[in-house]
């Protein structure tokens, strides 16, 4: 190795550590002095950066001391943002509780109020009925003015009517014309047996009538409805509606103008103004009497 | 507490409290790697008052990050945000000064205008920043050229002509300051 050599080998930054000296390197150096003072030199020169880019204690305090105040300044003014963001989503977050908490307690005080009210009017599940014609009900037999006329629910009703309109909670839901028995609820009219055409507002929607063979879910639909023992008949007037058998899976949709009709349990299907089928029960006829049949330990009210 | 100081990593319950922001062993991180930062600083800004600055400013953003901090990697953990601060830093700095990018031309340059009354750290803070970093790097952190390499992004070659380069200025100031 020559003196050029170590030199290019020192300007390297090589460490002159004897345990990493390379042995040639090693050697050289123990016969060269030049190469010693130069060694030394440049040892010197690294001590004396080494040093100069050290801290000194009053520089290093006086950083620290600066740096304490930043923190507390930042910390009293919460400076960073995502350090805002966070005390502001932890804000938002118990402002949220709060405010949910709020909601749900005024929410529990308004039900409870609506409840009491209901209870106290009685004015919760009312059916009521107004119209032309009679209904007929276990008990006695009323004669439909338009002034409508509360009954309970889920009593069964004969409907001997031109035109009654139903009423749920004073909101309209059906109009019903025909001969037919029914039960009459909120959301399902049980048809137990006759004939009648129903109007079923919007305000029905997802309602169902409950036939013998059949379920019906309308909207807004206009239907023709037949109920017998031995049948029933869906003529769909106005609307569309969805059906169901009640004994099987099948189901299905039936729009404006079909005609359904379910015998033991099979369901047939046509047009509306295709030939009609002569199968009305011949014990219930279709047109309205002009007197309801009176049984006699029945009394006639006509008060509404 | 067993903290260390030197290339120790720190142990567990130690890294713990900084986690948890403790003022005492912020303290003892500071002393003990404020120094290394300083001086890391210095390398890429090339002015003492800077580099003190810096030094403030990335104990503050160390201290913002504490508790993200993982188990047993505070100094590469700590020298990584040094760097990045540094780094933006430079870029600030370089818009606002002409850069030299003949850095034969520059070396030159700082000869002929050294009249041999700077010192180390003036001679240091004249010599631009692609020479000063891998030469204070290799030279005062002891670090290998392969990791230099890492932290600068030149091929080794290109870094060992630039400490050499970096070396042999200093060594003119030095040895002309000596007689």
């Amino acid at each position: 190795m020559s003196c050029e050599k170590f030199y290019n080998w020192l300007n390297e930054g090589n460490s002159v550590d004897e345990v990493y000296l390379p042995d040639e390197l090693r050697d050289h150096l123990h016969l060269c002095i030049k190469c010693q003072q130069l060694l030394e030199s440049h040892n010197r020169l690294i001590q004396k950066i080494d040093q100069r880019l050290k801290l000194s204690s009053a520089s290093r305090q006086k950083i620290f001391n600066k740096l304490e105040a930043q923190i507390d300044n930042n910390a009293n003014l919460g400076s960073t943002l995502p350090e805002r963001l966070a005390r502001l989503f932890h804000l938002s977050n118990r402002m949220s509780l709060l405010a949910t908490g709020a909601t749900v307690f005024l929410l529990a005080l308004t039900s409870i109020f609506l409840i009491y009210r209901a209870d106290e009017t009685g004015a919760k599940n009312v059916l009521s009925f107004s119209g032309s014609g009679t209904i007929q009900t276990e008990d006695r037999i009323i004669a439909l003015t338009d002034t409508a006329l509360k009954l309970t629910v889920s009593q069964k009703i004969h409907l001997v009517s031109e035109e009654a309109r139903v009423f749920w909670n004073d909101s309209p839901r059906l109009v019903i014309s025909g001969n037919a028995e029914f039960i009459i609820g909120h959301s399902k009219t049980e048809m137990l047996d006759g004939r009648a055409s129903i109007h079923f507002e919007p305000s029905t929607i997802g309602y169902m009538v409950e036939m013998r063979q059949i379920n019906l879910y309308v909207t807004g639909t206009r239907l023709m409805l037949s109920t017998c023992k031995d049948f029933d008949e869906i003529i769909v007037e106005r609307g569309k509606i969805s059906w169901q058998l009640k004994d099987s899976e099948d189901s299905g949709v039936a729009s404006e103008g079909m005609r359904l009709k379910i015998v033991g349990g099979r369901i047939e299907t046509s047009l509306m103004h295709e030939k009609p089928t002569d199968r009305l029960p011949a014990n219930k006829p279709f047109s309205v009497p002009s007197e309801p049949e009176v049984p006699p330990n029945l009394k006639m009210d006509r008060s509404g | 507490m067993s903290c260390t100081t030197g290339n120790h990593e720190y142990d567990s319950e130690f890294v713990f409290r900084l986690r948890q922001r403790e003022t005492a062993a912020f303290k003892t991180l500071f002393d003990e790697t404020a120094d290394l930062v300083y001086r890391r600083a210095f390398a890429y800004l090339g002015n003492e008052t800077m580099a003190e600055d810096a030094t403030q400013e990335i104990f503050y953003k160390v201290w913002q990050a504490l508790p993200s901090l993982e188990s047993g990697k505070v100094r590469p953990w700590l020298m990584a945000i040094a760097r990045n601060y540094c780094c933006d830093e430079l870029r600030k700095k370089k818009r606002r000064s002409e850069i030299l990018r003949d850095v034969e031309c520059y070396a030159s340059n700082i000869q002929l205008s050294m009249d041999g009354s700077e010192d180390e750290i003036e001679m240091l803070c004249c010599l631009p920043e692609e020479i000063r970093l891998p030469l204070l790097l290799k030279v005062v952190d002891g670090m290998s050229y392969k990791e230099i390499s890492q932290i600068v992004n030149k091929a080794e070659g290109t870094l060992r002509n630039l400490v050499c380069k970096g070396m042999k200025i200093l060594k003119k100031g030095f040895d002309e300051n000596e007689l």
